[in-house]
C-alpha cells in the first residue's frame, strides 16, 4: 500500500518528532498504550486495551496504574517493559532533549530546574506495571492520553546524553514497538515499512508493506493517485474530490468531518495598547469590544452561501467550538444565528453606528466602522471567505479592508493578538477541552486569539475540567456554548472536511474524526486481478 | 590573468561575509518562531520557552550571530566549518546539503546541456534562415515556450506524458524497488525520471539562448572577415565552426555566468512539482519552517555560486577573447 505524504518525516524518534507527516508514519511504528476507538453513537473516544492490558485509578484519582502486556517486544526482540515508559518520560521531561511533547507533562511533578521529576512522577513496581502520580485528579481519558506518549527503548538510548539526542542515529533508524518496522528511508523520497509478523496488539496487521511517498505538490499527488502510483491521498479540495467522484476511476472518497473549523475572529481587546504594554494593559477594542457589534457582524455574513460556494457538500455550518460529533458535549438546542442583514443594521444603529455623514460607511462619534481583515496567503478557502465577508459587510455599510500575510507571519501575529479581525482555523479537541481557546488568562490561553474574557465561562471551564468522566462535563460545556452564542466572541463559519481519496483496492478503511488511519491494522489490499 | 582572478577572489570573500551577515539578521528578524512551529498546536508557553532556550533562540540576536560565526562558546560555527544542526530535521546541516547537492547538480547540468546544445543549434538555424518562414515559426514557438510559467509547463508535461500517454514517470528520481535492479536498469530508470524535469527546465532556457545566438550569429555573418573566409572558398561548415561560432558565442559566456548559480540553487517549482529532492526544495522548506541553520547554509552556497559564476565568466572571457587578456596585462 502506498500513501502519499506532502512532506518528509523529520525524525522517526517519538521524543523529537514535530511535523504532521511524521505523526502519520509514527503511528504505524509505535503502538499506543490504549487502542482508541470513536464511538459515534455517544461521540466519545473509547479506550480499549493496547500495550496496556488494563489500568485503574486510585481513590483520589491522582494515581493511574497501568498493567502492561507481557508479550510485547521491541523490533529487535527485547521485551517492552515499564522501564521503557519511565525512561521515555525522563527524556520527554528533560528540556535539553528538545522535545515538543511537553503539553502532556503539565500535571506531573517537576523539579526546580523545570525538568520532570521522573522518580516522583512514575514508579515501576515491576516490569509490567507503571504508576503515574499526577498532581491532581482530572478527566480520566485525558490522564490516559497524558500517560500514553510513545515509549523509546531504554536498552538502545539509555546511554545517550539528552543534549545529543538530536544527533542520535536512532532518529533515522528506530527500534520500534508496533505493527511495523522501518525497512528503508530515502530522505525526501520515500519511507518503507515492513509488517512485523510477531506483533498482534490488538490484532495483527494485514498489509505486508507500507510505502510513504513524499510528493510535495497536490497536483502531482493526484496524478500519481490516478495512475496507480499511490493508494491514499489526504487533503483534497472539494473540486478535486468532485472530479474523482465524477470520473470512472477506481477510487473512492472518504471524509473526516467535524474536526477542523474556520472562523472570523474579532479582537476584543485594543491590539495596539496590548502590544505596546507587552500584554499587561488590556482595554476593550473600540469596535469589537461591544457584543452587539459582534452579533451584528455574524448576522451580516451569509455563512450558508460561503459554505456552499466553496465547500459544497464537504463541510457543515459551524456554530461553536464543540464538534457536533461529540454528542455528549454538543448543545443541539441552540438556535443558530440567522443571516439577517437588516437586523444587523438595526443592532448596529442601537449601538450608535449609523451613517451620519452620508458617505455610505457607518460611523459613531466621528469613528468610521472600518477595519482590516487578515488571513494567510496560500489558503484559497480562507481567501475566498475573506472576500465574501468583505462583500457582505460592505452591504450594511461596514468598510472591511483585506490583507493576506505569509503563513508564519500570520500565525505569529495571531499569537500576539496583533490583528483587529482575522480569518483563521482551529482543530477541535475530542475531549472538548476549551481552556486554551476561551480561558481569560491570555498568557496561558494561547489559542484565544481574539482575547475573549468572560468570568462565567472561566468558572464553567474549571467545572468541566474538574470532572473525572467526560460525560459529566457535558452540562458545563453546553452552558458555555449557550453563552458563546450570545457573546459571539468569534463568528464561527464552517467545519471543513479532510477529504481522503483511496484506491478501491485498499479495503477495510475506517476514516473517522479520530484519525484517517484509525484501526489501520484492519486495512488490507485486494489482490490484483 | 591570475592576479585578476585573485583580486576578484578576495573581493568575493568580503562580499560573501556581508551577504551572510545581512541574511542572518533578515532571517532572524522575520516573523515566525521555530519553537512554536515544531510544537503542538497551542503548546504551553513554558514548553515554547524551553524549546527556544534549547535552540539558543532566547539569546540576544548579536550573541546568536557570534555563535553562528563560531566566535563565542562553544566555538563551533561557520568559521570552524560547522554549519550547525537543522532545527526541523535534527540532523547536521552539512548532511542535508550534501544529500541535496548531487541531485540538483544532476538535474541542472542535464538541463544546461539541453539549454546550450539545443539553444545554439536552433540559434544557428534561425540565423541562417533569418527572415524566412522557418525563422519566424521557430521564433514564435520559442517565445510561446519561454513565456509559459514553469509550474504550468511541468503539470502539462506530466499530464500528457505520464497520465495520458503513460510513457514517462511523473515524479521522483527513481522507481520503487530500483535498488533491487541491475546497474544498467537503474541508470535507464534514472534517465527516464530525468527526462520530464530536464525538458521543462532546459527547453524554455534553450528558447532564450537561441534568441541570443540568432542575433549574435546573424551579426557575425555580416562581418568582413566572414565574407573574406567565404571568398577564400572555405567550406561553410568550417566558416561556421572556426570563425562564426567562436565570435558569436561570446555573449553566451555572460549568460553562463548568470546561469551558473542555478546549478546549485535548484529550481524550487520544478523540484517541488516533480518531487525532486534537491537544493530548491531544501531551501524553500527551510524558509517555510524557519530552519535558520539550513537557510543560512543555502544562502551562503547561493551567494558563493553567484560570485563563482561571475568569476568564471571573467576567466572564460579572458580565455576566449584575446583583447581581454591584453587589457589585463596592460
Amino acid at each position: 500500500m502506498v500513501i502519499a505524504l506532502p512532506a518528509d518525516a523529520d525524525v522517526l524518534n517519538p521524543i523529537l518528532w514535530g511535523g504532521s507527516s511524521t505523526g502519520t508514519v509514527l503511528q504505524f511504528l509505535f503502538a499506543d498504550l490504549t487502542t482508541q476507538r470513536f464511538d459515534s453513537t455517544q461521540g466519545l473516544v473509547v479506550d480499549e486495551p493496547g500495550l496496556a492490558r488494563s489500568w485503574e485509578w486510585s481513590e483520589d484519582g491522582r494515581q493511574l496504574t497501568i498493567h502492561l502486556r507481557s508479550d510485547a517486544r521491541w523490533s529487535d526482540g527485547v521485551p517492552f517493559t515499564s522501564e521503557d515508559i519511565r525512561f521515555a518520560y525522563s527524556l520527554y521531561g528533560q528540556p535539553k532533549s528538545g522535545t515538543a511533547r511537553t503539553t502532556s507533562l503539565v500535571h506531573l511533578p517537576r523539579m526546580a530546574t523545570g525538568a520532570l521529576d521522573v522518580d516522583q512522577a512514575i514508579s515501576i513496581p515491576d516490569d509490567s506495571t507503571a504508576v503515574f502520580h499526577f498532581l491532581r485528579s482530572y478527566e480520566r481519558h485525558q490522564q490516559l492520553n497524558h500517560a500514553g506518549l510513545y515509549s523509546v527503548p531504554r536498552h538502545v538510548l539509555g546511554e545517550t546524553d539528552p543534549d545529543s539526542l538530536r544527533s542520535s542515529p536512532y532518529n533515522v533508524n528506530p527500534v520500534s514497538a508496533g505493527h511495523y518496522v522501518l525497512k528503508k528511508w530515502i530522505r525526501k523520497q520515500e519511507i518503507e515499512l515492513a509488517r512485523r509478523g510477531d506483533w498482534s496488539i490488538p490484532r495483527p496487521a494485514h498489509v505486508d508493506r507500507i510505502v510513504f511517498r513524499i510528493l510535495p505538490d497536490m497536483s502531482t499527488r493526484l496524478i500519481e493517485l490516478k495512475t496507480g502510483g499511490v493508494d491514499v491521498v489526504e487533503g483534497l479540495s472539494p473540486d478535486e474530490a468532485d472530479e474523482i467522484e465524477r470520473s470512472d476511476l477506481d477510487i473512492r472518497i472518504e471524509r473526516q468531518s467535524h474536526r477542523r473549523f474556520d472562523f472570523a475572529g474579532w479582537n476584543h481587546i485594543d491590539a495596539e495598547v496590548y502590544r505596546r504594554s507587552g500584554g499587561r494593559t488590556i482595554r476593550p477594542h473600540p469596535i469589537f469590544g461591544d457584543r452587539r457589534v459582534r452579533r451584528a457582524l455574524t448576522m451580516a455574513i451569509n455563512r450558508r452561501e460561503l459554505l456552499v460556494g466553496w465547500l459544497g457538500a464537504y463541510g457543515q455550518l459551524c456554530e461553536g467550538p464543540v464538534s457536533p460529533a461529540l454528542r455528549w458535549a454538543y448543545n443541539d438546542t441552540l438556535t443558530p444565528m440567522p443571516f439577517a442583514p437588516d437586523s444587523a443594521r438595526r443592532i448596529l444603529a442601537d449601538a450608535g453606528w449609523e451613517d451620519h455623514d452620508g458617505d455610505g460607511i457607518l460611523d459613531r462619534k466621528g469613528q468610521r466602522l472600518e477595519f482590516t481583515l487578515v488571513t494567510n496567503v496560500g489558503n484559497p478557502r480562507r481567501e475566498f471567505a475573506v472576500q465574501k465577508i468583505q462583500s457582505d459587510l460592505q452591504k450594511i455599510g461596514i468598510q472591511c479592508r483585506t490583507r493576506l500575510l505569509e503563513t508564519n507571519q500570520f500565525n505569529a501575529g495571531l499569537r500576539k493578538r496583533e490583528f483587529e479581525a482575522f480569518v483563521a482555523g482551529l482543530s477541535t479537541n475530542l475531549q472538548a477541552d476549551l481552556q486554551n481557546q476561551l480561558g481569560s488568562d491570555l498568557e496561558r490561553s494561547v489559542l484565544n486569539y481574539s482575547g475573549y474574557r468572560n468570568p462565567v465561562v472561566d468558572s464553567l471551564l474549571n467545572a468541566a475540567s474538574s470532572k473525572t468522566e467526560l460525560i459529566e462535563a457535558g452540562s458545563a460545556l453546553k452552558k458555555i456554548q449557550a453563552i458563546l452564542m450570545e457573546d459571539q466572541p468569534l463568528t464561527y463559519l464552517f467545519w471543513f472536511d479532510n477529504i481522503v481519496a483511496i484506491n478501491n483496492r485498499v479495503k477495510g478503511t475506517h476514516v473517522s474524526i479520530l484519525s484517517v488511519y484509525e484501526r489501520f491494522y484492519d486495512w488490507h489490499v485486494a489482490a490484483q486481478p | 590573468m591570475i592576479r585578476l582572478a585573485l583580486n576578484k577572489l578576495g573581493y568575493s570573500a568580503l562580499l560573501l561575509m556581508g551577504l551572510a551577515t545581512l541574511a542572518f539578521f533578515v532571517v532572524r528578524l522575520a516573523p515566525g518562531d521555530p519553537a512554536v512551529l515544531y510544537g503542538d498546536e497551542g503548546a504551553d508557553p513554558d514548553a515554547v520557552a524551553a524549546m527556544r532556550e534549547q535552540l539558543g533562540l532566547d539569546r540576544p540576536i548579536g550573541i546568536q550571530y557570534l555563535r553562528w560565526l563560531g566566535l563565542t562558546e562553544p566555538y563551533e560555527g561557520i568559521l570552524q566549518g560547522q554549519w550547525g544542526v537543522s532545527i526541523s530535521k535534527h540532523e547536521p546541516v552539512f548532511d542535508a546539503v550534501a544529500r541535496a547537492v548531487p541531485n540538483t547538480l544532476l538535474l541542472a547540468v542535464s538541463a544546461l546541456l539541453v539549454d546550450y546544445l539545443l539553444g545554439i543549434w536552433l540559434g544557428v538555424v534561425m540565423a541562417r534562415t533569418a527572415g524566412r518562414r522557418l525563422d519566424k515559426a521557430l521564433t514564435a514557438v520559442g517565445m510561446f515556450i519561454y513565456s509559459m510559467p514553469a509550474f504550468w509547463l511541468s503539470l502539462m508535461a506530466i499530464l500528457v506524458f505520464s497520465l495520458w500517454l503513460g510513457w514517462l514517470p511523473a515524479t521522483q528520481m527513481n522507481s520503487r524497488d530500483v535498488d533491487q535492479w541491475g546497474l544498467i536498469d537503474q541508470i535507464l530508470d534514472r534517465i527516464r525520471h530525468l527526462i520530464l524535469p530536464v525538458c521543462v527546465l532546459g527547453i524554455p532556457a534553450a528558447a532564450a539562448t537561441a534568441r541570443y545566438v540568432r542575433y549574435s550569429v546573424k551579426d557575425t555573418f555580416e562581418k568582413p572577415h566572414i565574407r573574406a573566409a567565404r571568398a577564400k572558398g572555405l567550406p561553410e561548415s568550417r566558416v561556421m565552426c572556426r570563425h562564426v561560432l567562436p565570435n558569436a558565442c561570446l555573449p553566451l559566456i555572460t549568460l553562463f555566468g548568470l546561469t551558473f548559480p542555478f546549478l546549485l540553487g535548484g529550481s524550487v517549482i520544478v523540484e517541488t512539482i516533480f518531487a525532486w529532492p534537491g537544493m530548491g526544495r531544501l531551501t524553500v522548506e527551510a524558509i517555510y519552517g524557519r530552519d535558520y541553520p539550513v537557510i543560512m547554509a543555502t544562502t551562503m552556497i547561493g551567494g558563493a555560486m553567484v560570485v563563482m559564476g561571475n568569476l568564471l565568466a571573467d576567466v572564460l572571457y579572458g580565455l576566449a577573447d584575446p583583447r581581454v587578456r591584453l587589457r589585463a596585462r596592460r
